[in-house]
Order: structure tokens, then C-alpha cells, then sequence
């Protein structure tokens, strides 16, 4: 078809090079000057201060994709295996709670573990010791395996609902159980959808402050809540606080790349 | 059959899904190192039945043995067959190698070994060298031969193969073919074939099992199989076959298509109606005469080694019902009128020149037709044609009469003038007005001069007569069945054009008989209908 | 069989876990007192929550913020989409994808933090402005994305015909394309609608002032106890599953009408 509208995308390209481009390049720029415009690697350095705050990010968000991936996997499994009514109705259930507003998700969870909350009433009325649930890192774990649960799910779903009957019965054939079945195909075909759940899962996770600032009480502060802090807090410096995005931002992108090494050149576009 | 031992033996199987059944206790014997194939349309059951084999489905009745042991409840990973799936299902993320060596790697069997097992069978089935290639990169014959392979290299007893070649291009079928025999062969092991093509399972086959609506129609060799069907519906699949219906008069005499036919069949009932199948290239196309069939042909299709032709029968049964010439042949039941000099030759429409009209006769269809008698004069006083010429003006054959007669009364006369005054005219009978002289063949046409006639010569002319009752003509209606319609196909090396008339030669041996069956019942059925509503 | 049945109590539990806090939170959100501990069933901070003006104000303008940025985004996405779809060069197209999935893949912390630091540089105080902005920012890629796929499905015949019939190009645009690319624009629309409505953190870098819903929210959840927010979740919620089942219940039900008489054709 021959339309003729390539200028049609100028408006796009502009806005995107505006809004997107110029505003990460910002970034950079403000974490490697001070407040008078002038080079200096001070915020840098400050910010790699928090190394630790860093790795305590990367480790909870690590563990949370791990339990998701273990909970999604067979999840989508069962899904994938059912009737294509079935599939559906089952796949908007996943979808519904994620429809909520995150925020008000992560309060169910608070109302649910917080010292006076759900449990703990429970617990205290049948007569046992109310227990230390929320502000643990256990807690923010449980926020995000629960808020994130369905970007595991949705992606590992739509790839293994693709994977040919056919291929199960010929692993079959071929004299292969159900765990041979699973560890030699499933998996290893499902592989796509676990690298993209995987950084849908961690990316958010490693960068929320939500999560951690609602129900990992202030001993358990993560890169998220520091970078907020620092731009938005009473720390209000802007150079100091892109230093540290710049940091996360870095950890991102190697997310990225050692999971794009991961996939398969021929992984199919994820249906979000 | 193989002597050798049943490797295989199903025992009453029946499968249904959602209360419709796809077997109907389905027995079958699959012997040691033999080519079976499974052959049917599609939802015959055939595809289940393998993979009620294969362990994929459990029948919901019967057994299934392997080797005399029941495996009815062994999971397909424990069973000692293979499958090579349709479309190959090759494992999309491993390579050629280790799509090979999948099944071996389960049996946890050494790297050497696996390596050699795995080039060996690469090298079988012409890969060597695509060991690390990528399984969806290889053209469809590849993934094949990857897929043979695959299956092959477990060493099973039987092998499964579930419409393998179906995807591939038509030369490189026939190559995989032969390919898949010498591979049978030279493995001596058990090949289970599911086709819906019959030309791959006749080729390939030791043994073919023809299956339809879930129930086996036939088992037999592949030569059994095409010469000696055991139904119609065996002959319909198996080859293109023309199926008529016809009426079995006795032993070696038998009717169809308004004609009777010398065959070699017997055993039948007296009158019984049988279904005749004759195969397209049994028929050999020839003058038309009084004594075969004949047609129009009216599509010619060049095949390469043979012409395959569509050919119209001037056919259409005269109904028993409407008029009383019926299953008894006789054509008594209408008046047969005396006195005369006159030899009574039959009753005929007029027409497209007219039939004769007797038990099982073949009529064109454009009803209604009236009835004639026909007369031939008694003694050789037969005029012949004696000479065709193409008129100069128009295509139209123009016919020449000549008197073949000892005394010329009409020797010489009947020629460009037209009048057919020289022909004798038969003197009035009483009842009877005289219609004119007919040529006999092919029903007659009106002999006169510049009468377009067929093309054949040598024919022999009658006189018609219409009878009058009271005066006026009386006509016989007669009602038609619609044509049954049916093109008849026939091969032939001899090429005639899209509208000429040709005949239809069939030797006695060519002609074969067998009862009728249900699934041709069925359809008889709903013609009749059809012939209802034309009432 | 019996893995089948494992695996589905399995699943069951897995949709358990999902919908367990929703459920707890409306069932206290009747609850006749402040806290977990059932003291019978009341209205009480439905009420509470009807009268709070702030957060109808703030649902007012998450309103106004979502229609705004969502028609706009999906204007410049429709734009960008022909655009892309007329372009010959591909290594242009590939960079405009590339720059299309970074708001996508960014954390939206990032984002956030980067149009704070350009509004802040371009002296742009935060308000509806640079709220709207960042919110069209982060939709026009989804907006984008689910167009350009409906265009590349279009038979070119039909566009050619439609001239050949006499269409002038405009007209053969306005006939064959817009209905064609139709399913993608309401798409694009109702998920930068809702991302827009959905949106907390990048709302949190650059509304400055603007209260939306999600600030608010934010607010009140920090202070942990707070009854009126199991109501407000409730309301939502029931809006939610609303909206899901009237769009989906009668596509599942046509489908499953289709598959049962696939089954019994069989």
C-alpha cells in the first residue's frame, strides 16, 4: 500500500525524543555534575555508597521472581492444558486483580499481615502470640511475589499454550515420563515466556518503593525508596538522586542483556 | 499374508468420542515385518486406531496385544513402538542430533553409543553432516527423514507412521516412498502406515486395510485389493472405479446401462440386483455399435500416459412404476400389435430417434416420451446406408440411401431430392399410421434425404408405425427416472473429442459384480427420493 | 487422571492466594469499627468515604487527566503508526521501535524521575501540564504498538480496489484503513485509559499539586487504618470485574458455543 504520510510520524518522534530520550539523557547529565552545572563524579561516588542498599534490592527481587516463576510455571501449565473456554476464563481471573490499583493490592496484603491486622487477630483470638509479619523482608518478598505473580503467569501462559500436543505425545513416543517430558520440552521450549516474565517481574521489583515503603517499614529500605528520598524527600538533590537511578539504571540493562543472551533468537514477541 | 508371527492383534476395539463412535469393535492381526497400512478417508478411524496403537488413546472396549501380552493400560514411554507424527513434531528447540537422540538419551544409553546409533541413522535416511542444523530450517523432506529417524533410532518393533508424507510436494513423496520401503525392508521391522492416499498405500504396502465409517471394509494384499474389491465402497477409494447399479440375470449374464453383458461372475440370485464395477482403464472406446454401450463424451482430460474422459450414457431408466415393462423383462405388457407383414421389431420413442423399450432399459431423459412400433420388413429387404458424405455446405453429415436389395426397386433413388417416396411405403394397417422408415441404431433417426444421422454405417432401416385408436395417434407415456447422472470415466489412450459418440468395449473379465452393500444403499435411497418427486 | 486433579486444586489455590487479601479487604470493608476484628456489618465508611471531598476530587481529576492524555496519546500513536507503516527505510524504523520500548522496559521509577528532571530544567512547574505530559508519554508507545500490527494486516488489495473503484486516496483512507485499524485504535485507547488511571509512580515525580486518585490512595495507605480505603477498593473492584465480565462473558460464550459444535460436528 502506498500511503504517503511519513512526515505523519514527526509529531512521535519529536514527543519521544523529547519526553524519552532527552530526559534519560538528563539523568546522566545530573548525576555526573552538581547543582552549579559543573562535571564531578561526587554523586557518583556518594551513591555507590549504597551498594548495599543496591545488592539488598536485587536479592529481594531475585528471590520474589524465583517463587513466581516456581508458583506461575505449573500454574500456566494446568491453564495451558485446559480447553480454550476454560483457558480464557481462567486467564481473566489472573488478569482481574491485576486490574486494581497496585496500591490498593498492596494495602490488602498490609491488612492482611500488619500487627493488627486479619492474622494477627485471628491468631490473638484463638490464643496464640501475635507474630512480627510485616516490616520483615519476608513481607516485602510476599508483596511482590503477590503483585507481580500475574507478569509471571500471562507470558509463560501464551507460550506454552503454543507448544504443539503433538511434541508432549512424541516426547512420549520416544519413552519419556512426565518429568522427562517437562524437563526435556516444556521447559526448555517455555523458556521465551520465563525470560519475559522473569524481567517483568524483577524490573519492577527491584525498583518499587511502594512495596517496600508499605509493608517493609523502615528497616528494610530498598534503591527505590532512596532514590525517592533523595528527589522528592527531605534529602531534596537532584544530582545526588540521579546518581543513584543512574545506578539502578545500570542493573537494569544488565537484566536485560543476560536475558536476551538467554532467549532464543526465534523468541516470539510476549503478548503483555 | 506373512507367516510370520502376530506382532500386533487388536481384539474388539470400539472407540467413541462424545457418544459418536469412531470404531465399531474393530478387530485386526498385524504379523512381524509386515507394511501395514491403515487406509480410509478422513474420520474413518483410522488415525485413532494408531493411536489407540501407539498409546495415545485408550478404546473404550477391546484390547490391544503386543506380542501376545495386553498393553491396554502401559503408557505410550513404555511401549515398544515409534511414531513418526504428522508433521513431524520435531522438537523446535534441540538440533537435528539431538532431536535424534532424545529417546536414546532417556534410556540413559552411553555418549558413544549414542553418537554412533545417531550417525548411523542419519546416514540411513540420507542427513549425515545436518547433525547441529536447526530443526525448523530444514525443508519438509528433511524434517521427515528427521523425524524417521528419530523414531527409528530406539530400535522399535513396530513403527507408527501417522500420514507422514502428507505435507510434502508430489515428487518428493514418491521419492520418500520408495525410500520408506527400502527402509522397512532393510530393517525387517513391523511399518504401520496411515494414509488416505490410496496410491501410496497400494505402492508401498504388503498388506492394506481399508477402513471406513470406523468398521474395516477390507484387509487384503494390495493386487487383492484393486482387482478383487469386496465392496462397493472399497471399489469406489481404491482406484477410480465406475459403479453402476445392475440387475443379475444368471449365472454370467448380467445387465446395467439398458444393456445386457456376458461376465464371469456367478452365484448370484436370479434377478438379483448387484452393484457393477468396471475400472476406467478396463474400458477400451470404440465404434459404436448396437451391442455396447454408448455415449457422448463430454470433458477430455490429458493425463499424460492416457486421456481420462467423462462420458454421458444415453441412459435413464424406464421406470417400472409408469409403465408395466418392468422387472420381468418382458416387454409382453405393452400391446403387441399383429397382423402384419411386417415383422414386429419392439416398441421405441421417438425421440433422439427412439429405444427400444424393455425391462432395464436405458432412455435419455426428456420425458415424455411416446411410444412406437417399430416394423422391419420381413426377409433381407433391409436398406443399408451405404455411403456418407460431408455436405459442403454445413458440417451436417448428409446420408445417401441405397437399396442393398436383389430387385432395384429403389435402387438409385433416394438421394439430393428427399423424398423418401422411394422408399416402398408399407401398406396401411389397420390401427396403424405409417411414421416413416427409422434407422435402428442408436434408436433410429428418420430416414430422409438430408437426415443429419450419426455417424456410423451400416444401418438397417424399419418402418415405423405410431398405432391409432380411433382415429387419432395413441401415445404411451412413459416416465423417466432422472439420469442417475453418473459420468462414466474411462482411460484410454485413444483420443476422442468432447462430443462424439463413442462406445464403450468392456471384456466379461473386466466386469465385476459384487453385492450390494450398505453404504450403497444409502445412496440408492436417497435417488429414490429424488425419483419421487419427479412423479 | 489423578495428576489432573492435583494440578487443579493446585490452580485453584494459586487463584486462592490471588483473591484472598481482595476478599478480606471487602469483606471489613462493612465492618462497624476501625480494625480487624468483626463487630457486625455496617455502611459506615461507604459513607465516610462519600463525604470525603478529597478523594472525590482526586477521582475527578484522575478522570479529567486519563481522557486528556489517553485521546492524545492515541492521535500522535495513529499518527505515528501511518507514519511507520509508510516509511521505506528500515533501519529508521528499527531505531523508532528501539526508542518506542524504552518507556516500556524503563523502571517507572526512571521514567519518573527523568521528566521531573526535565520539567524541573525547563522551569516547568509540576501541575496538570507536566502530569499530562508524562502520562501521554508512557501511553502513546501501547497506543503505537497496538495499531501498527493492524495496519501491516491489511490486504493492499483492498486499498488498491477501493481507488480502482474510484476512490480518491483520502477517501479510499477514510473507507478501507480507519475500519480496518479500527479494533487497534479502541485498543490503544482503553489501555492508555487505563494505564493513565492506573498510574501511581510517575504521577508521584510530576503532578506537583494535582491530587489524582492514586496520590491520594498513596496517602492514606501510608497511614495504614484506614476503613474508607477497603471501601473505596470494593467500589473499584466491583467496577473492574463489572467491566471484565460485560466485555468477556459474551465473547466466552459465543466461543464456547463454537467449540461444542466443533465437538459434536466431530
Amino acid at each position: 500500500m502506498t500511503i504517503k504520510a511519513r512526515w505523519a510520524a514527526a509529531p512521535y518522534i519529536a514527543w519521544m525524543v523529547l519526553f524519552t530520550i532527552i530526559p534519560l539523557c538528563m539523568i546522566a547529565y545530573f548525576g555526573f555534575t552538581d547543582a552549579d552545572g559543573i562535571f564531578t563524579l561526587e554523586y557518583i561516588k556518594k551513591a555507590s555508597d549504597h551498594i548495599p542498599t543496591l545488592i539488598k534490592s536485587i536479592y529481594l527481587a531475585a528471590i520474589s521472581t524465583v517463587i513466581c516463576l516456581v508458583i506461575a510455571y505449573p500454574f500456566a501449565y494446568h491453564v495451558s492444558r485446559k480447553s480454550y473456554s476454560r483457558q480464557k476464563m481462567m486467564i481473566m481471573l489472573v488478569m482481574l486483580p491485576m486490574w486494581m490499583n497496585f496500591l490498593l493490592r498492596t494495602h490488602a496484603l498490609s491488612a492482611l499481615i500488619e500487627d493488627n491486622g486479619v492474622i494477627n487477630t485471628l491468631l490473638t483470638k484463638l490464643g496464640f502470640e501475635p507474630l512480627q509479619m510485616i516490616n520483615t523482608q519476608g513481607a516485602v518478598v510476599f508483596g511482590m511475589v503477590y503483585n507481580y505473580l500475574p507478569y509471571m503467569i500471562l507470558p509463560l501462559y501464551s507460550i506454552m499454550t503454543k507448544i504443539d500436543v503433538r511434541l508432549v505425545e512424541a516426547a512420549a513416543d520416544l519413552g519419556a515420563g512426565f518429568i522427562q517430558t517437562h524437563r526435556r520440552i516444556i521447559f526448555p521450549m517455555s523458556v521465551p515466556g520465563i525470560v519475559s516474565g522473569t524481567t517483568m517481574v524483577f524490573v519492577p521489583a527491584v525498583s518499587t518503593f511502594v512495596i517496600s515503603g508499605l509493608l517493609g517499614g523502615s528497616g528494610n529500605y530498598l534503591i527505590g525508596d532512596l532514590i525517592t528520598a533523595q528527589t522528592l524527600g527531605g534529602a531534596y538533590n537532584l544530582n545526588y538522586g540521579s546518581a543513584t537511578s543512574l545506578l539502578l539504571m545500570v542493573v537494569v540493562l544488565i537484566t536485560m542483556v543476560i536475558f536476551n543472551r538467554l532467549e532464543t533468537e526465534d523468541s516470539e514477541a510476549m503478548i503483555v | 499374508m506373512s507367516s510370520d508371527p502376530i506382532i500386533i492383534e487388536l481384539k474388539n476395539i470400539s472407540k467413541s468420542y462424545d457418544g459418536e463412535p469412531i470404531l465399531r469393535s474393530v478387530d485386526l492381526e498385524i504379523h512381524d515385518k509386515e507394511f501395514v497400512t491403515l487406509l480410509g478417508p478422513s474420520g474413518c478411524g483410522k488415525t485413532t486406531m494408531l493411536r489407540i496403537i501407539g498409546g495415545f488413546v485408550t478404546p473404550d472396549e477391546g484390547d490391544v496385544n503386543f506380542l501376545g501380552k495386553k498393553i491396554n493400560d502401559l503408557p505410550p514411554h513404555k511401549r515398544q513402538l515409534n511414531t513418526v507424527f504428522q508433521k513431524y513434531a520435531l522438537f523446535p528447540h534441540l538440533d537435528v542430533y539431538e532431536n535424534v537422540a532424545f529417546g536414546l538419551r532417556l534410556s540413559k544409553t552411553p555418549e558413544e553409543e549414542i553418537a554412533r546409533r545417531v550417525h548411523e541413522m542419519l546416514a540411513m535416511v540420507n542427513l549425515e553432516g545436518f547433525d547441529s542444523r536447526r530443526v525448523d530450517l530444514l525443508s519438509g523432506g528433511q524434517q521427515q527423514r528427521v523425524a524417521i529417524a528419530r523414531a527409528l533410532v530406539n530400535r522399535p518393533k513396530v513403527l507408527l507412521l501417522d500420514e507422514p508424507l502428507g505435507a510434502l510436494d508430489l515428487k518428493l513423496r514418491k521419492e520418500m516412498q520408495t525410500e520408506l520401503k527400502k527402509i522397512q525392508k532393510r530393517l525387517g521391522i513391523t511399518f504401520i502406515y496411515v494414509t488416505h492416499d490410496q496410491e501410496e498405500a497400494l505402492t508401498m504396502s504388503d498388506t492394506v486395510v481399508v477402513m471406513n465409517g470406523g468398521v474395516i471394509q477390507q484387509i487384503g494384499t494390495p493386487q487383492d485389493i484393486y482387482n478383487e474389491p469386496a465392496n462397493a465402497f472399497t471399489a469406489d477409494f481404491i482406484g477410480q472405479s465406475n459403479i453402476v447399479p445392475g440387475l443379475m440375470h444368471e449365472d454370467f449374464s448380467i445387465s446395467f446401462g439398458g444393456k445386457k453383458h456376458k461376465c464371469v461372475d456367478k452365484g448370484f440370485k436370479k434377478n438379483e440386483k448387484v452393484d457393477v464395477v468396471i475400472r476406467p482403464e478396463d474400458i477400451r472406446l470404440g465404434e459404436v455399435s448396437e451391442d455396447v454401450l454408448c455415449g457422448k463424451v463430454v470433458n477430455v482430460t490429458f493425463k499424460g500416459v492416457h486421456y481420462e474422459m467423462e462420458i454421458a450414457l444415453r441412459s435413464g431408466q424406464v421406470s417400472p412404476e409408469t409403465i408395466e415393462v418392468g422387472e420381468n423383462g418382458a416387454y409382453g405388457e405393452l400391446p403387441v400389435p399383429s397382423n402384419c407383414d411386417f415383422e414386429f421389431e419392439g416398441w421405441y420413442t421417438k425421440p433422439v430417434g427412439g429405444h427400444k423399450v424393455e425391462a432395464d432399459t436405458a432412455i435419455c431423459k426428456n420425458a415424455p416420451h411416446r411410444l412406437y412400433a417399430h416394423w422391419t420388413m420381413y426377409g433381407e429387404r433391409s436398406s443399408r446406408i451405404h455411403e456418407k458424405a460431408v455436405c459442403e455446405e454445413g458440417e451436417e453429415y448428409r446420408v445417401y440411401f441405397e437399396s442393398n436389395e436383389t430387385d432395384d426397386s429403389f435402387d438409385d433413388m433416394i438421394c439430393e431430392n428427399g423424398v423418401y417416396g422411394e422408399l416402398p411405403v408399407p401398406e396401411e394397417r389397420e390401427g396403424f399410421k405409417f411414421a416413416g422408415w427409422f434407422t435402428k441404431v442408436n434408436g433410429g433417426q428418420k430416414a430422409q434425404t438430408g437426415a443429419e444421422l450419426l455417424e456410423y454405417d451400416n444401418h438397417t432401416l424399419y418402418a415405423h408405425f405410431t398405432p391409432i385408436e380411433n382415429g387419432s395417434e395413441k401415445t404411451y407415456t412413459i416416465k423417466l427416472k432422472p439420469d442417475s447422472g453418473k459420468l462414466w470415466i474411462v482411460q484410454s489412450t485413444t483420443f476422442a473429442p468432447v462430443g462424439t459418440f463413442v462406445g464403450l468395449y468392456i471384456a466379461p473379465d473386466n466386469i465385476h459384480i459384487m453385492h450390494k452393500s450398505n453404504w450403497r444403499a444409502k445412496e440408492e435411497d436417497e435417488t429414490d427420493e429424488e425419483g419421487g418427486e419427479v412423479k | 487422571m489423578k495428576r489432573s486433579k492435583i494440578s487443579g486444586i493446585y490452580a485453584a489455590f494459586v487463584l486462592a492466594f490471588l483473591y484472598a487479601p481482595i476478599a478480606i479487604l471487602i469483606i471489613y470493608s462493612f465492618n462497624s469499627v476501625k480494625g480487624y476484628s468483626w463487630q457486625g456489618f455496617s455502611l459506615k465508611w461507604y459513607k465516610e468515604l462519600f463525604s470525603n471531598e478529597l478523594i472525590i476530587e482526586s477521582f475527578r481529576n484522575t478522570l479529567i487527566v486519563a481522557f486528556v492524555a489517553s485521546v492524545l496519546a492515541t492521535i500522535l500513536g495513529i499518527l505515528a503508526a501511518l507514519g511507520v507503516y509508510s516509511m521505506k527505510n528500515k533501519m529508521a524504523k528499527g531505531l523508532i521501535k528501539n526508542v518506542t520500548n524504552l518507556p516500556i522496559l524503563n523502571p517507572e521509577i526512571v521514567t519518573g524521575i527523568s521528566l521531573m528532571l526535565l520539567f524541573s530544567a525547563m522551569r516547568m512547574r509540576g501541575g496538570w501540564a507536566t502530569l499530562i505530559i508524562a502520562h501521554i508519554t508512557f501511553c502513546v508507545p501501547s497506543v503505537f504498538l497496538s495499531i501498527l500490527p493492524k495496519l501491516r494486516q491489511i490486504n493492499v488489495s483492498l486499498y488498491e480496489a477501493a481507488m480502482d473503484l474510484g476512490c480518491s486516496p483520502a477517501k479510499a483512507f477514510q473507507k478501507v484503513v480507519i475500519p480496518e485499524i479500527m479494533p487497534g485504535i479502541v485498543t490503544g485507547f482503553l489501555m492508555a485509559l487505563t494505564y493513565s488511571i492506573d498510574d501511581f509512580v510517575i504521577s508521584f515525580f510530576t503532578a506537583g499539586d494535582v491530587q489524582t486518585l492514586s496520590i491520594t490512595i498513596y496517602s492514606m495507605v501510608k497511614k495504614r487504618v484506614s476503613p474508607e480505603i477497603n471501601a473505596l477498593s470494593t467500589i473499584l473492584f466491583a467496577v473492574v470485574l463489572a467491566v471484565l465480565l460485560v466485555t468477556n462473558i459474551r465473547a466466552i460464550r459465543r466461543e464456547k458455543e463454537i467449540e461444542r459444535k466443533r465437538a459434536a460436528r466431530r
